[in-house]
């Protein structure tokens, strides 16, 4: 019952969190403090990459709504990625998220972080 | 000086016509000698004689052929034939493998045909009484093979003697060394007398006999021979008929030359002719005779396959064969099943209960088949089963029965059994593995262990031997498979063994079927490998799966918690172990374990309003195909699942903090009820793992 968590910065303004383990009541303080300081240099898009991620609570899905409603202020955006089928039941039953926000594949990840960049740029 | 000349060109000219004549007179033929009296052998004087002899004297002299012959035995003359030692060889049967290495002449000699003969004074009942007798025949001899062949059929397989040539048969036969002996017919006619023996009714293989020279050499000797034995048979007074009738009657008579008694001439015309009429009606009584012999040896075997075809029945109505065996019984499960090879043979299996709850189950395999290897089988089942009730321990029990075996035991038959002792109420099995290959121990996932301690000697050898004993304890839904060699050693066309290996990976594809199914899934997969291939050897499986009758109380638990959310994980060893047992998939026991964390969190953090220690009872319980789990505290009256669920079109941030948790557990669960009890919340939740 443990939780460990990566970050990166992906590119410029563009954060990356990979969670590890189980996500919940008691673990989920680890991942919160670790998004509190990423946003602190305000990212436009947060990335929560739960391709490592075994089980996730409502504690853990409120940190990742945390982090949205922080970001909402400055119209920043918060993308999950690669959900395994218990997470992505989870985000289900609570329709957590736009669909938009979700992606299957780094791939569709990057696509989406260039057309957000044309945007900005262009 | 003229007439000098003249006569050395006379001299010259007389030294080349001898020169010629030497040359002519002297075309070598070396003819294979073996001693198959009257075609061909040499008397006590050393003489070369017989029929082929008389005809080769007389064909040589014509064809001025020097013969010479090189005895040795029959093997040896057709071997040093195919290798051109020798050039020709009287008197060989046709077949048609031989016809690959030999020509053989169009013209018969003789006809013959084996024979099977008995000392003068032994009673001849029928041929089946010669399984297990020894019977002499001469090594390579085609009416030997022959009758080894038609023997073989018949699964009939005397021990044959082999030697070197029909002398030494008959000997053999006359001083009783053997039951029986194979000679050609015409060689028995001539020496029954001399030996004191007599033809059996058991004749066979009719043979032509004829000269015969390797291919491809001596075609000419083999077209003259046949030019020659056309005319003489035409002329019935010619030498082959009477060297026929000098050595077929089995008096050796001395023919005066015909020439000096032109009076008998009609007469010994009228006489040949007579006894070739008498020949050919004596020939076709034999083959009717015979034909009737034949009829009535396979009506005798249809006799005694019916017979077999019963014993079978009876030796399979020894066997438990209602399955299910103990319905009432819910802790275990068997199923068994026995494939003979032959019509009845040495395997058997046996289950019954020593007392209420000790199961006995028994597998084993008698060395031999056939019948008495049933006989065997029959007598070691009922004497473990008699025993088994009165000794209860394996070792003891397969003590007692061997001492019993072993000590009027004079055909040294033994059995090798697996006998184990079932407490079906811990799933302690105790076993004794009296020289039969290890058992298989299933586990709840089709993984297996072979039971390999406690190996002993087999049963039946020695009444001095010594019985240990080993056990195993069979949890919850684990289970055995007890089988005989005829199972890993089930051979296919190409005479691979299915081996214990393949046998281990079919079990483990069968993880959570029934007995039955498992041993149904096994003969398929082998009949799969042996395809079209008759069973060699019986086959028998015996599956058994146990049902712990303490599961139900493994499958029930109360526990008491603290109010603290670090007591979440032992709420999910609990929820994992009880999922465990029912075979919960992952998926349930995740949506469980997550509704309980829901759940459990709130009642810790909101249940009492006091930051003071209280105790939360969890109660987890299978009814049916639903895991059950109940939550009890002593906090404020609260209904979790009236808490207004925030409206879900919401954005994720914005809704209501308990709501969420709540909403999830609702959905994961398929049931969920509050009631309040005597000062206590009570939280029933209910999934169905199924």
């Amino acid at each position: 019952m443990n939780l460990s968590v990566t970050s990166k910065q992906k590119m410029d303004g563009v954060y990356m969190l990979s969670p590890s383990g189980r996500l919940d009541t008691s673990t989920f303080p680890i991942l919160e403090e670790r998004v509190d300081r990423i946003l602190q240099e305000k990212p436009h898009t947060l990335v929560f990459d739960m391709e490592m991620l075994d089980y996730i609570s409502s504690m853990g899905v409120r940190v990742i709504a945390k982090a949205q409603k922080a970001m909402k202020s400055y119209n920043g955006k918060v993308v999950l990625l690669n959900l395994q089928p218990q997470i992505q039941k989870v985000f289900d039953i609570i329709k957590a998220l736009p669909s938009q926000q979700v992606f299957s594949t780094m791939g569709e990840l990057d696509d989406y972080l260039d057309r957000m960049q044309r945007q900005v740029t262009g | 000086m003229e007439i000098r000349t003249r006569s050395f060109f006379l001299l010259l000219l007389l030294g080349l016509l001898s020169a010629i004549d030497v040359s002519a007179a002297g075309q070598r033929i070396i003819v294979g000698l073996h001693d198959n009296t009257p075609l061909i052998f040499t008397d006590s004087d050393s003489q070369v004689k017989g029929i082929a002899v008389d005809l080769l004297t007389y064909i040589a002299r014509k064809e001025g052929w020097d013969i010479q012959y090189f005895q040795g035995s029959y093997a040896q003359c057709t071997q040093r034939l195919e290798t051109g030692v020798i050039d020709l060889l009287p008197g060989m049967a046709m077949s048609a493998q031989l016809e690959d290495k030999f020509t053989f002449g169009k013209e018969t000699i003789v006809a013959n045909w084996g024979q099977l003969y008995i000392a003068s004074d032994a009673t001849f009942s029928d041929i089946l009484d010669f399984h297990d007798k020894d019977v002499a025949a001469v090594e390579g001899d085609v009416y030997f093979q022959f009758f080894e062949t038609i023997l073989e059929k018949f699964e009939i397989r005397p021990r044959f003697i082999l030697v070197d040539d029909y002398r030494q048969v008959l000997k053999l036969v006359h001083q009783k060394k053997v039951s029986a002996g194979i000679v050609p017919r015409l060689y028995g006619v001539y020496y029954e007398k001399r030996f004191r023996v007599r033809q059996s009714p058991i004749s066979f293989r009719p043979t032509d006999l004829r000269f015969a020279v390797a291919r491809g050499r001596n075609a000419s000797v083999i077209r003259a021979l046949d030019r020659h034995l056309k005319q003489l048979k035409e002329n019935p007074n010619s030498i082959f008929y009477q060297s026929l009738d000098r050595w077929t009657q089995g008096v050796r008579k001395v023919t005066l030359p015909l020439w000096l008694r032109p009076l008998w001439v009609l007469g010994i015309i009228a006489g040949i002719m007579g006894l070739i009429i008498v020949g050919n009606v004596f020939l076709r009584k034999q083959v009717k005779l015979r034909t009737e012999a034949l009829k009535t040896t396979i009506a005798e075997k249809e006799k005694i396959e019916s017979e077999l075809a019963v014993a079978r029945e009876i030796q399979l109505q020894l066997l438990p064969g209602n399955f299910p065996a103990a319905p009432s019984r819910k802790e275990f499960d068997i199923y068994a099943s026995l494939e003979p090879a032959r019509e009845v043979g040495g395997d058997f299996y046996d289950f019954f209960f020593i007392d209420r709850n000790s199961l006995c189950i028994v597998i084993g395999d008698v060395s031999g088949k056939g019948v008495p290897a049933a006989l065997f089988m029959a007598m070691t089942k009922t004497m473990i089963k008699a025993t088994a009730r009165l000794l209860v321990e394996p070792e003891y029990i397969l003590a007692d029965v061997n001492r019993e075996i072993s000590r009027n035991n004079p055909s040294l038959t033994f059995v090798t059994v697996f006998l184990g002792v079932l407490d079906l109420n811990t799933g302690n099995l105790t076993y004794t593995c009296a020289g039969h290959n290890p058992q298989l121990f299933i586990g709840q996932k089709g993984n297996t262990v072979l039971l390999g301690d406690a190996q002993c000697p087999a049963i039946g050898l020695d009444d001095a031997f010594q019985y240990r004993q080993a056990t195993v304890q069979l949890r919850h839904k684990e289970g055995l498979l007890l089988y005989t060699d005829g199972v890993t050693e089930a051979q296919n066309d190409k005479n691979r063994l299915f081996t214990q290996e393949s046998l281990m990976n079919t079990v483990s594809l069968t993880a959570g079927v029934t007995p039955k199914e498992r041993v149904m899934a096994i003969l398929s997969q082998i009949r799969e490998f042996t395809g079209s291939r008759p069973l060699d050897d019986d086959m028998t499986l015996l599956a058994l799966s146990y049902f712990s009758p303490n599961r139900v109380s493994e499958a029930h638990q109360t526990m008491v918690l603290r109010n603290d959310i670090r007591e979440m994980s032992r709420i999910i060893d609990a929820i994992t172990r009880i999922a465990d047992s029912v075979d919960c998939p992952p998926v349930v026991v995740h949506d469980v374990t997550l509704a309980m964390e829901e759940i459990f969190s709130n009642i810790v953090f909101y249940g009492f309003g006091d930051d003071l220690d209280h105790n939360i009872t969890l109660h987890l319980v299978i009814e049916g195909d639903a895991l059950i789990l109940t939550l009890q505290d002593e906090g404020i009256p609260f209904n979790p699942l009236n808490v207004r669920i925030g409206r879900r079109d919401k954005p994720l941030e914005e809704r209501d903090k308990g709501g969420m948790g709540i909403t999830l557990a609702k959905n994961l669960m398929d049931q969920m009820e509050y009631r309040r009890e005597r000062g206590k919340n009570i939280m029933r939740m209910e999934k169905r793992y199924r």
